[in-house]
């Protein structure tokens, strides 16, 4: 088995590695190459790849110069491929300093292009034209080596890979596919069974049209082939209906119908006269009948007038002895009523007088009581006049002082204000003291001084001293003006108080004042006395003495001379009692007595008028009976009545013979007879001439029918149906076997398809099953991995979740690189980060399958989880370490 | 002195070959006409005595008043008596083609139309004719028993004319209708009785012949396509009865077996050995098994035959369709093709397979298509 492991990989000056640093110490199989993020794992990866793939001279190189470093990039990779060891040594630059050098450990050694040559010979890939290498120029690289963050893709196969892979069984699979012949064929085939059915598998153009065609004749065929058997029918039907024409003319049977009606006519005619004769004997025996029935009628009311007659005379006579025996009755009860009345009247007038006298005994006691009350009220009614005429004089005196407190107590301010304002003024104002001579005309002011006083000045005055002139003094001091202004001021308001109340002063005043007060006192001891006497007023009072003196003075009038009188009261009411009782029963009795009376006369009235009646009854029918038989006599009634009961037996005996001779003839079963053979004859008639109209008008029907020579036309459509038929079988068979060879291309061609992914398929399933337990691959005939089969149900790829996708991804890199490793063509995986959307579980289980495959091929895991990976079973090299060895 | 008589039946004018369809059919047809014109050129160029036509002149009563009309023209050139009988193609009823040729007045006084069961005499009474004219289409009765009953005055040959099926002599394939007693001819004295029906010529009892139908109107070999020449030299003698061909087209049906090319060319030989291809109808019955390539020249023959005849019908749905290795070796089928193949040939084999009958053609397709590709493929690399 060839092998292809790296086992070196050393960089220096590239990108972030600015001094050198070497992964060494690589296994054959699985390799974990630890490192965190930013720890240059990708790089190495990009350095691998530029060392393999890139040309050392290309624009590339200068891309992976470390920032303003001045040496030029350096990859070295050593790696064994089918035992012989090989050192890639590649210093990238387009200036001089470039080189390229693969030296073997079996002594060869290639620099140079014819380096870069030789290893894509060995490693089967090509250079980039142009710029970097790509996946696709990659060769299996592109395939199996999966770059970070790229993971979860579906892994496509690029035309290099696809022909180192499908390189692996090349000729099985050109001649299971057909090549380009086979799909040009299928190609072809689709395309003429496409003029024969449409999408949906359904005949379309001329094949439709044909099938079409075919069914319309068939169609036509059959519409015509009916109407020639209708042709045929009719012209059967003719022959029949002309047969049996033939022989209802033959059997002559209408007129034979005819003369039988006719013999039948002849009995019903002789039994029409039968019937005539029964009928007017009939009638005969019914008219004796009547006048039997009447004159019998007329013997039986005779009779029953002389009943009559007889029975009213009887009856006329017991009404004359009822209407005797009633009047007896009357006259002894009339005396009696007669008797019970004049009782009645006494007793009524002696009750009417005892009355009288209880009501006179009564006044005079009402009388007395009356005169008592009227003395009582009529003192009371004087002494309260005399009580308000007091309580009046009190009140108007009263009213009368016009004085209140308020006003006392208002008049005493002032007063007093006064006396104050005057003080002020007399201390402020000039005094001035005089003795005058007793002739010295002086005036101070306006009055005349004289003799010896003094006087105050308030104001200016002027001292006119006659002879002498005049003198002005004028006061000085406090403002006098205004302290006299001030007493007069008041003093005229006291004077305006005064008046209002009518005093001199408030001393007065208030002497008014207390005399009020008493008044007042006094009419309201008065209106006490008052109210004890006449609680609703005088007037009320004065009223009820006037009303008693009414009521005394009409009880005066009425006892007139009784009134001094002395009745027994008790006595005259027993009395009066007794009487009511006597006369109330005595008028029981007497209209007991009367309605007795009354009813008699009630039933005499009655009977007067029956016998009234019955006498003129009996008189009417006595006159009746005897006009009637002086008319007819009984005797005549009788003999008429034997008469007529004689004609109805004769009539009787005759008609019982003329019913028993038309009886004998049957005349039921003739007009039957008749009846039936009319109705024969006519249907018979009728037949004939049905046959004669259907001979006719079939005749004239066929007549026009058989010209248009529907046999030829049958032949003629027969032969376009066939002709169509046998196309359309041509074209079915055809179309058929068209459809045939397309279904069997098709389905062989798919069971190619299947077959060509089957190593694919048997190389995945085993790590399938491992990861996802129970689900089955999809792999096209391109060997890509379309997704996967789980109960039954298919799931595409881009369907699963991103952890699935990556995991299956490197499953079908794994089977790739397990088909190429058994073709002993060399293939190393790596793997930069690729499980990382994976969960425990299944990273455990892609654990296993790596581990597994390592031990086939080398693999490369580049990862920055180094924990998850330590249990991976993998040569474990941390990138750390590498870095800080290599300072 | 001696009668000659043509003696012929069943021309069943107006006859649809729905089984010979287009072109092929419709000249068929008017053959039909065409050989009684040729007919009554015979009866004119030996100067028989009377044509006798037993029945089934036309084939329904409810052909057009056209062909009827041609009919009669073309017995024109024969100016003699012609007999035509009522059949059960078309019964004598009161509405049928005698009624409407008689009415339409196009049959010259030579035609006779034996509507009736009367005797006719001709040649100046030495021949009486007896019809037994069918008046419907089906009799359960013997109607040539008035035959027997009706003598003969004066030593004229009497001639019965009938349609129908002779009892006890006919193969059980023909009908039981319309009976017709096989000692006719002696139990009424006949000197010849001339029958129609049966489509092939047949003497069928003494003196008792089918003429057959003098155009041959299907695939079954009995001897028909003649009309008969009768000869009667003396009353009571025996009649001198000769077959003479008129027929234009032959039905021929063959049977064959195909397995190699070989045997392809001994069909083709044995097709050119029938002679007059244009005037044969043939209807070929192939069956066997068959490599692709010798299918496609076993169709190349049947293509090259069906421009010969006048007409070919096929069956080939028993040759079976056997890709042989030098086949898919020609074709150079690989992968799928070859797989198709196989199973294609494998539902041919299976005859209870839904898809048996399509899988011969559709391997034949299949062959065609990728030997065209490939000579395709050929000349683009040219």
């Amino acid at each position: 088995m060839s092998r292809l492991s790296f086992k070196s990989i050393e960089v220096e000056q590239f990108l972030q590695f600015r001094n050198a640093v070497a992964i060494d110490r690589l296994d054959d199989g699985l390799n974990i190459i630890a490192g965190n993020n930013e720890a240059g794992k990708s790089t190495l990866l990009k350095a691998l790849r530029a060392a393999l793939f890139d040309r050392y001279k290309s624009n590339v190189g200068e891309s992976f110069r470390p920032y303003n470093a001045a040496v030029n990039p350096k990859v070295r990779v050593i790696f064994d491929l089918d035992g012989v060891e090989y050192r890639l040594t590649k210093v990238f630059s387009k200036a001089k300093g470039g080189e390229a050098s693969l030296e073997a450990d079996n002594g060869h050694l290639w620099e140079g292009p014819e380096a870069e040559d030789h290893l894509e010979e060995l490693l089967g890939f090509s250079h980039a034209g142009r710029g970097g290498s790509r996946p696709e120029l990659q060769g299996l690289a592109g395939l199996l080596w999966v770059e970070q963050a790229r993971a979860f893709e579906r892994v496509m196969l690029t035309d290099q890979s696809r022909d180192r892979v499908q390189g692996v069984f090349e000729n099985e699979m050109r001649e299971m596919l057909g090549g380009e012949q086979g799909e040009s064929l299928l190609r072809r085939i689709e395309k003429q069974r496409s003029e024969y059915f449409g999408a949906k598998g359904n005949p379309i153009g001329d094949y439709h049209k044909l099938r079409i065609r075919t069914d319309e004749l068939q169609e036509e065929l059959k519409s015509k082939r009916d109407e020639l058997k209708e042709y045929e029918d009719k012209v059967d039907k003719l022959e029949r209906r002309q047969a049996e024409l033939d022989d209802y003319r033959k059997e002559k049977s209408l007129e034979k119908a005819k003369e039988r009606i006719d013999a039948l006519n002849e009995t019903i005619k002789r039994l029409d006269a039968l019937k005539t004769e029964v009928d007017a004997g009939t009638e005969r025996l019914a008219r004796a009948n009547a006048e039997r029935d009447a004159a019998k009628q007329t013997l039986d009311m005779r009779i029953k007038l002389a009943d009559e007659s007889k029975k009213a005379q009887e009856e006329m006579q017991a009404a004359e002895q009822s209407v005797k025996k009633t009047e007896d009755q009357l006259a002894p009860l009339s005396d009696r009523l007669e008797g019970l009345r004049k009782e009645l009247g006494d007793s009524k007038t002696l009750l009417t007088k005892k009355e009288s006298e209880l009501r006179s005994a009564q006044d005079a006691r009402s009388l007395n009581d009356l005169l008592s009350k009227h003395r009582q009220l009529d003192e009371a009614l004087k002494k309260a006049k005399d009580e308000d005429k007091k309580r009046r004089q009190c009140s108007s005196q009263s009213e009368a002082i016009a004085i209140t407190k308020k006003v006392l107590s208002k008049l005493k301010k002032i007063e007093h204000e006064i006396v104050l304002a005057e003080e002020r003024l007399k201390a402020a104002a000039t005094s001035i003291e005089y003795r005058l001579q007793s002739d010295a005309e002086v005036k101070l002011g306006d009055r005349a001084l004289v003799g010896e006083g003094t006087s105050l000045l308030t104001e200016k005055t002027e001292i006119r001293i006659k002879g002498v002139g005049e003198i002005a003094i004028i006061p000085g001091g406090e403002d006098l003006d205004a302290l006299r202004r001030e007493v007069e001021k008041k003093g005229h308001l006291l004077e305006q108080e005064l008046v209002k109340v009518n005093a001199k002063n408030a001393a007065e005043a208030e002497t008014s004042l207390n005399r009020k007060n008493d008044l007042e006192k006094q009419a309201s001891l008065h209106k006490a006395t008052l109210d004890g006497l006449a609680p609703e007023g005088i007037q009320v009072l004065e009223d009820e003495v006037g009303a008693i003196e009414a009521q005394r003075d009409s009880l005066l009038e009425r006892l007139g001379d009784d009134a001094d009188k002395d009745f027994d009261i008790d006595a005259l009411e027993s009395e009066v009692a007794t009487l009511k009782r006597q006369v109330s029963a005595k008028e029981k009795d007497v209209l007991t007595q009367e309605r007795a009376v009354q009813e008699i006369k009630e039933a005499l009235s009655g009977l007067r008028g029956e016998k009234v009646t019955a006498e003129r009854n009996a008189k009417n029918k006595d006159s009746e009976l005897t006009k009637a038989r002086g008319e007819k006599s009984d005797e005549a009634l009788q003999e008429a009545l034997r008469e007529k009961e004689r004609e109805v037996e004769i009539g009787g005996d005759r008609l019982d013979k003329a019913n028993k001779a038309l009886d004998a003839e049957n005349p039921e079963a003739v007009e039957t007879d008749l009846e039936r053979s009319k109705r024969a004859f006519d249907d018979m008639k009728k037949r004939g001439e049905e046959l004669d109209r259907d001979v006719r008008d079939l005749k004239v029907e066929l007549a026009t029918l058989g010209q248009k020579g529907l046999a030829d036309e049958v032949a003629s459509i027969e032969e376009s149906h066939a002709s169509a038929a046998l196309q359309l079988d041509s074209m079915d068979r055809q179309a058929k076997a068209l459809d045939l060879l397309h279904r069997t291309l098709t389905e062989a061609l798919r069971h190619a398809k299947e077959a060509i992914a089957e190593p694919i398929v048997s190389k995945i399933k085993p790590y399938l099953r491992q990861l996802i337990p129970g689900a089955e691959p999809s792999i096209d005939e391109n060997l890509v991995l379309t997704g996967i089969q789980r109960a039954g149900a298919t799931e595409g790829f881009d369907g699963l979740s991103i952890g699935t996708r990556e995991q299956l991804a490197i499953l079908i890199r794994l089977a790739y690189a397990d088909l190429l490793s058994e073709a002993n063509i060399p293939v190393t995986v790596i793997l930069d980060d690729a499980l990382v959307n994976s969960d425990d579980e299944r990273r455990d289980r892609m654990k296993n399958i790596l581990y597994d495959a390592a031990k086939r091929y080398q693999i490369l895991v580049l990862t920055c989880h180094e924990k998850e990976y330590t249990n991976a079973g993998g040569n474990l090299i941390r990138l750390e370490d590498a870095i800080s060895e290599s300072r | 002195m001696s009668i000659t008589l043509i003696h012929t039946a069943d021309w069943q004018i107006g006859k649809p070959f729905s089984n010979v369809p287009g072109d092929a059919g419709a000249a068929l047809r008017g053959q039909r006409i065409d050989t009684v014109k040729a007919i009554a050129e015979l009866a004119q160029a030996r100067d028989v005595d009377a044509v006798l036509v037993a029945g089934d002149v036309f084939d329904d009563n409810a052909i057009s008043d056209e062909s009827l009309r041609r009919t009669v023209n073309a017995m024109a050139p024969y100016k003699g008596p012609w007999v035509l009988l009522p059949g059960n193609h078309d019964s004598g009823l009161r509405q049928s083609v005698w009624s409407r040729l008689t009415k339409m007045g196009v049959a010259p006084e030579n035609v006779i139309l034996a509507v009736e069961p009367e005797p006719i005499e001709l040649c100046q009474g030495r021949l009486v004719v007896l019809p037994a004219p069918l008046q419907r289409r089906h009799e359960v009765r013997d109607i040539t028993e008035w035959f027997d009953a009706h003598p003969t005055e004066g030593g004229a040959f009497r001639v019965g004319l009938a349609h129908g099926s002779v009892t006890n002599r006919l193969p059980e394939e023909a009908t039981n209708n319309n009976p017709i007693s096989d000692t006719r001819a002696e139990s009424a004295h006949l000197d010849y009785l001339a029958l129609g029906d049966w489509h092939g010529t047949l003497e069928v009892a003494k003196r008792t012949w089918y003429a057959g139908t003098p155009e041959q109107d299907r695939f079954k070999a009995n001897d028909p396509g003649n009309i008969l020449l009768v000869t009667l030299e003396d009353v009571g003698g025996e009649p001198d009865v000769e077959k003479i061909p008129i027929g234009r087209y032959r039905w021929e049906r063959v049977d064959f077996e195909v397995m190699d090319e070989q045997s392809l060319e001994v069909l083709d030989r044995q097709l050119s050995e029938l002679g007059e291809s244009e005037r044969i109808l043939m209807r070929l019955r192939l069956e066997g098994a068959l490599g692709l390539a010798t299918r496609q020249h076993l169709d190349d023959l049947i293509e090259r035959w069906r421009a010969r005849l006048h007409f070919l019908g096929v069956d080939d749905a028993k040759v079976v369709a056997q890709p042989s290795p030098d086949d898919i070796a020609e074709l150079g089928a690989t992968g799928f093709i070859k797989k198709a193949i196989d199973d294609l040939a494998s539902i041919g084999r299976d005859e209870a397979h839904p898809d048996h009958e399509s899988a011969g053609r559709a391997l034949q397709i299949l062959y065609l298509e990728q030997k065209g590709l490939q000579s395709g493929s050929v000349s683009s690399k040219r």
